[in-house]
């Protein structure tokens, strides 16, 4: 989706960053050991509470990103709704997360929605070398994160 | 060579130096507090663009330090509040030796004041939301150090600097299509609602302020201060650089009118939670809210004196958070804790810490006579529904500092807690001093703090 409006090296620059984002977050998943703390809040996250509301979600974030990154940025079908769905449902697990790794992963699923429907506006070379760094800061503070909060698992109702 | 690489090369050395030599107490302190007050100097006095460079080295010193199309520039517009930035971060490195605010304070301090830096050095400065959303990331090390573990929700902070960020970075776009003249407030509404959504969450203005009693709840209260004073200091510029710029936004009447009942809301709802409060720090971070408030007041005026008054009142900020901080520290250090159970009766036990905490939190709460009043006396002299907000948030959360005062006064209980050094003694005597002695003459503080609007002509009036 990005090479729609990114030239071949930033795009890949992105896709590396990525793929070091999984990796940091993978080893320390891996390695980490539990710690104890207090356990997290809990928040409705039923199967049936959550398919509703992806779907509420989905949906509106489609629609939105149709209207503003289709209508008024001419941006294609694939990359509006793309970008649409990855901000809308990383909201969401944010939303409905307070352990480190949730809240990171729909972190990084929001600034990758943001990321390419900005890249389709803003062309500026030297602004993406600093939002490509920042899903690399943002996993290595989720990774630290980590080795510090409590291991218990969020209740699910 | 130019000035943003000499300042932003000297604080990453700096932050490299007080990282490798983290263990060695005195050498990280010495580093980092007289470090951060030469980079100020530095700001302060280094004449850019055929200037003689320095004083009394010839060399020359560009303003400009381009990268990739992009820039980071120091110049008239932006050199007084680079250096107050490095100063209060010089200020709060001293007080970090009586503190003792974990081993990462001094190098992700640095880091955090150095990303602040070239967020108020970027151009186009809609950049500048980026690099405060790098400090937000280096500031996590900070509120939660590893001596401190099992923190609830830390990724509040990041999450909330993220989507400021993104409405920011959304509102510049907009607002590039709409240019810097005048325009219809209709035609500028998307922008100007992102601009002001970005705003409010980098100002952690209700309901964007969750990160805040969580962090208060956790953190270490220097490290808190910490960075509450260097990130809102950082958005506070932001917001008067995005108003200087743009014309459609510092002549739209009824944003200024809304932005009053904002500030209104924020204070009254900032104002009863700080009195609500069981925990000192939170109450703290309440009475900083309602700090925030009043410097939306006194923003909200619309005129190069309310803009003024806001610097002001931002400066005025440093020293009463900064004095709080010491004493709740001190307080913290030795045992004594943080609820109204903990503390009842301290004072017979540490007076001076309880002391500088009670007069920090007075100050912050803008009491008469303390740093914190004088720019309030301003912006009630303004009269109207203003005023009587002012007036309504001092008492409000001088209450709640009396209320602290009274607990800590309660009779005293059995307890030992260990006996403060010389070094704590001074600092807290002087910084219960400064407290009193800028509430009494803020002639000290605010003519110079006040001038670094004049490098921003649109607010100025230039």
């Amino acid at each position: 989706m990005l090479l729609t409006s990114l030239p071949m090296a930033l795009a890949t620059a992105y896709a590396a960053v990525g793929a070091c984002v999984c990796g940091i977050l993978g080893v320390t998943v891996g390695g980490a050991e539990p710690v104890e703390g207090p356990a997290a809040v809990v928040v409705p996250s039923g199967l049936t509470f959550r398919l509703a509301a992806v779907l509420l979600v989905g949906l509106a974030s489609a629609a939105l990103s149709r209207q503003i990154l289709g209508a008024q940025v001419g941006m294609g079908m694939g990359g509006s709704l793309g970008a649409g769905l990855l901000f809308g449902l990383g909201l969401l697990h944010v939303g409905l997360s307070e352990e480190p790794l949730r809240v990171g992963a729909g972190l990084l699923s929001m600034l990758g929605g943001f990321e390419i429907g900005y890249a389709s506006v803003e062309p500026s070379v030297a602004l993406h070398g600093l939002l490509i760094a920042l899903p690399l800061l943002i996993a290595l503070v989720v990774a630290y994160l980590i080795t510090l909060s409590p291991a218990r698992p969020e209740s699910r109702p | 060579m130019n000035a943003p690489l000499i300042l932003l090369t000297l604080t990453g050395a700096l932050a490299v130096a007080v990282v490798l030599f983290r263990r060695e107490a005195t050498v990280s302190w010495l580093a980092a507090s007289t470090g951060a007050a030469l980079v100020s100097l530095l700001a302060f006095l280094v004449r850019v663009d055929g200037g003689a460079g320095l004083p009394g080295v010839p060399v020359s010193i560009s303003s400009t330090w381009t990268i990739l199309g992009r820039s980071l520039e120091l110049g008239a517009a932006n050199r007084a509040v680079v250096g107050f930035v490095f100063l209060v971060a010089a200020f709060m490195f001293a007080g970090a030796r009586v503190a003792r605010p974990g081993r990462l304070f001094y190098g992700a301090g640095l880091l955090v004041v150095g990303l602040v830096a070239g967020s108020l050095m970027a151009v186009p400065f809609l950049y500048a939301a980026v690099f405060l959303e790098g400090m937000a990331l280096v500031a996590v090390l900070m509120l939660y150090p590893p001596e401190r573990r099992g923190a609830r929700a830390p990724m509040r902070m990041v999450v909330l600097y993220t989507l400021g960020m993104m409405a920011l970075l959304t509102a510049g776009w907009r607002a590039e299509s709409l240019g810097s003249g005048s325009v219809a407030p209709e035609a500028a509404r998307t922008a100007t609602v992102l601009a002001v959504l970005g705003f409010g969450l980098l100002l952690a203005a209700p309901p964007f302020h969750l990160w805040l009693p969580s962090a208060a709840g956790h953190s270490h209260p220097y490290a808190l201060s910490f960075v509450l004073l260097i990130a809102q200091a950082g958005a506070l510029f932001l917001v008067l650089r995005f108003f200087d710029a743009y014309a459609w936004l510092r002549e739209n009447e009824a944003l200024f009118v809304a932005a009053r009942w904002v500030a209104i809301g924020i204070a009254a709802f900032a104002s009863l939670w700080a009195m609500a409060q069981r925990s000192l720090a939170r109450t703290a971070v309440y009475a900083v809210m309602a700090d925030t408030a009043v410097i939306l007041l006194a923003f909200s005026a619309m005129s190069t004196e309310g803009y003024q008054l806001a610097l002001g009142l931002s400066a005025a900020r440093v020293i009463g958070l900064g004095v709080w901080g010491l004493g709740a520290s001190v307080l913290q250090n030795t045992g004594a804790g943080d609820t109204t159970e903990e503390l009842t009766g301290i004072a017979y036990a540490a007076p001076l810490a309880t002391a500088a905490a009670m007069v920090g939190l007075f100050s912050v709460a803008g009491f008469p006579i303390t740093a914190g009043f004088p720019g309030r006396w301003a912006v009630m002299a303004g009269g109207g529904a203003a005023a009587f907000a002012v007036v309504g948030t001092i008492g409000a959360v001088s209450l709640a500092a009396v209320r602290w005062t009274s607990t800590v006064l309660r009779s005293p209980r059995e307890r030992s807690l260990p006996p403060l050094t010389l070094l704590d003694r001074l600092f807290l005597g002087v910084g219960i001093l400064l407290c009193v002695l800028l509430g009494l003459f803020p002639q000290l503080l605010y003519p110079w703090v006040v001038g670094a609007l004049s490098g921003l002509s649109g607010l100025a009036g230039g």
